[in-house]
C-alpha cells in the first residue's frame, strides 16, 4: 500500500446489477492521486465518473481490486472504520442537500459537530469564517429555501471545508455559480491545496476549472483513457 | 339495566326485600381499619360474608368492573386498539417524514455521522411527537372525566398514577413506532447522493 498517495487505485474493476442485468462500470483503473493537487475527472455521461468519485470517497463498497484512501485500504472496509474515514473527507453534491430546517451557519456547523472537538461558540465562529470567505457573511441566518442556487451550492462547499478535510470530493460544484464565484470557490480549493495540503477530486465540465487543474483524468465507458495536466 | 327494587326482587327470587347487600360499620378514630376487619373475620363464623376495609372493597369492585363486567372488558379492548392505532399513524408519520428526508439523512451518512446518531434522530423525533400527542389527550381526558364527575356524581377524575402511567405507554408507544420507521433508513445510500 502506498501511503504516500491519498488516493491509491490499483486494478480496481466495478460492477452494477446481478445476473443477466450485470453490467461493468469501471475496468481495470490504476491511478494515483498526489497530495495537494487538484484532480479533475472528465468524460460523457456514464462513462463512470461519478462511479469512481464514489468508490474513492468511500460511498460504495469496492468489489474487485484496491483502492487506498488516506492509508486504508476500502476493500472490505468495515462500516465503523468507513464513517471515520468519511470524516476526513469533504463532499460537494451538485444537489447541494443541505437540510431544510438549518440555517446556513447551522448547516455548515454539522459539518463540524460531526468531530465533536470544538465548543459551539467556536463552531459557530469557524462556520461564520469560512461562510464569510465564500461571500455569505450577510446570509448566515437565512434558511436553504430563502438562499438562491449559487447561495445554496457554496453553502455547501463551505460545510465540506468547514472542517478541514484531508480530501475533498466534489460533483459539478460551480454548476450553479456565476464565474466570480467559481473562481473563488476554485482559487479556495487551489489555496486549501497548497497550504494545508487538501487534496481535490472533482467531476466537472467547466472550463473554467478545467484550466487551473493540476491533472485531468479522461474516462470513457468506464475506462481511464488519458491521464494529462493542463498547458 | 337500572330497575325498580320490586322488578329486582322479581328477577332476583332469591334476595329477599330489606335484606341489607353491604353493611357500613364505622371504627373508632384511630383505629385500622384492616386491622379491624382481619380481626372481625376471625370471629365472624359465616363465610359467605366478605369482610373488608372500604379501600379493599373499592379496589375489588374496580378490579370486578375492569375485568369481568362487559363494559370494563370492552373499554380494555378500546385501549388495546387506541394504542396500536396510535403506534400506525406515528410510524405512518416517522416513516413519511424519513422518506421526505432521506437524502438528508444520507448526506449525514457521507458526512461520517454514525448510524447510531441518526437512529437517534428519528427516535428523538418519535419521543417529541409522543409528548405533544400526550398534552393534549391529556388534557381532553381531565376534562371529560370532570364533566362525567360533575354529570354523574361519580368519583372520576385524572390521578397522578393514571397520568403517569398513560404517560409511560405513550413514549413506549412512540419509541414502538420509531423502532419501525428507522427500517426506512437503510435506503438511505450517501452513493445515490452524487
Amino acid at each position: 500500500m502506498q501511503t504516500e498517495f491519498p488516493i491509491s487505485i490499483n486494478g480496481l474493476n466495478h460492477w452494477f446489477g446481478t445476473a443477466e442485468a450485470r453490467k461493468q462500470a469501471i475496468y481495470e483503473v490504476t491511478l494515483n492521486i498526489r497530495p495537494g493537487t487538484l484532480t479533475v475527472m472528465v468524460g460523457p455521461s456514464g462513462s463512470g465518473k461519478t462511479t469512481l468519485l464514489t468508490l474513492m470517497g468511500c460511498l460504495r463498497d469496492v468489489q474487485e481490486g484496491s483502492v487506498a484512501l488516506l492509508g486504508h485500504e476500502l476493500h472490505g472496509v468495515k462500516e465503523d472504520m468507513a464513517t471515520r474515514l468519511r470524516r476526513r473527507l469533504g463532499f460537494i453534491f451538485q444537489a447541494h442537500n443541505l437540510h431544510g430546517s438549518l440555517t446556513a451557519l447551522q448547516n455548515v456547523r454539522m459539518g463540524l459537530q460531526v468531530h465533536a472537538t470544538t465548543d459551539a461558540a467556536t463552531e459557530a465562529r469557524a462556520a461564520a469564517h469560512i461562510l464569510t470567505l465564500l461571500g455569505l457573511a450577510d446570509r448566515l441566518d437565512y434558511l436553504p429555501a430563502n438562499l438562491s442556487g449559487g447561495q445554496k451550492q457554496r453553502v455547501a462547499i463551505a460545510r465540506a471545508l468547514a472542517a478541514s478535510p484531508a480530501v475533498v470530493f466534489a460533483d459539478e460544484p460551480t454548476a450553479a455559480l456565476d464565474r466570480d464565484s467559481a473562481a473563488n470557490v476554485v482559487s479556495l480549493l487551489k489555496r486549501l491545496g497548497e497550504v494545508r495540503g487538501t487534496t481535490t477530486v472533482m467531476v466537472t465540465h467547466d472550463s473554467r476549472i478545467l484550466e487551473r487543474a493540476d491533472r485531468i483524468l479522461t474516462l470513457e465507458d468506464g475506462r481511464l483513457v488519458a491521464d494529462t495536466a493542463p498547458a | 339495566m337500572i330497575v325498580s327494587d320490586q322488578t329486582f326482587l322479581t328477577l332476583f327470587p332469591a334476595r329477599r326485600s330489606g335484606a341489607p347487600d353491604h353493611i357500613l360499620l364505622q371504627v373508632r378514630p384511630g383505629a385500622d381499619p384492616v386491622a379491624v376487619a382481619a380481626r372481625l373475620r376471625g370471629i365472624v363464623s359465616d363465610k359467605t360474608l366478605r369482610i373488608r376495609s372500604y379501600a379493599e372493597a373499592g379496589a375489588a369492585d374496580l378490579s370486578y368492573q375492569q375485568t369481568k363486567r362487559p363494559t370494563g372488558i370492552i373499554f380494555g379492548f378500546g385501549v388495546i386498539i387506541g394504542v396500536l392505532v396510535g403506534i400506525v399513524i406515528l410510524y405512518q408519520v416517522l416513516s413519511t417524514d424519513v422518506a421526505d428526508h432521506l437524502s438528508e439523512y444520507a448526506t449525514f451518512k457521507a458526512m461520517g455521522y454514525s448510524h447510531r446518531f441518526i437512529l437517534g434522530i428519528v427516535f428523538e423525533e418519535a419521543l417529541i411527537l409522543g409528548i405533544l400527542g400526550f398534552i393534549p389527550g391529556f388534557t381532553i381526558a381531565t376534562g371529560l372525566l370532570t364533566g362525567m364527575a360533575m354529570a354523574t356524581t361519580l368519583p372520576l377524575a385524572m390521578t397522578s398514577g393514571m397520568a403517569v402511567s398513560v404517560f409511560v405507554g405513550s413514549i413506549v408507544a412512540a419509541a414502538l413506532s420509531g423502532a419501525f420507521a428507522t427500517r426506512r433508513l437503510a435506503a438511505a445510500d450517501p452513493a445515490d447522493l452524487f
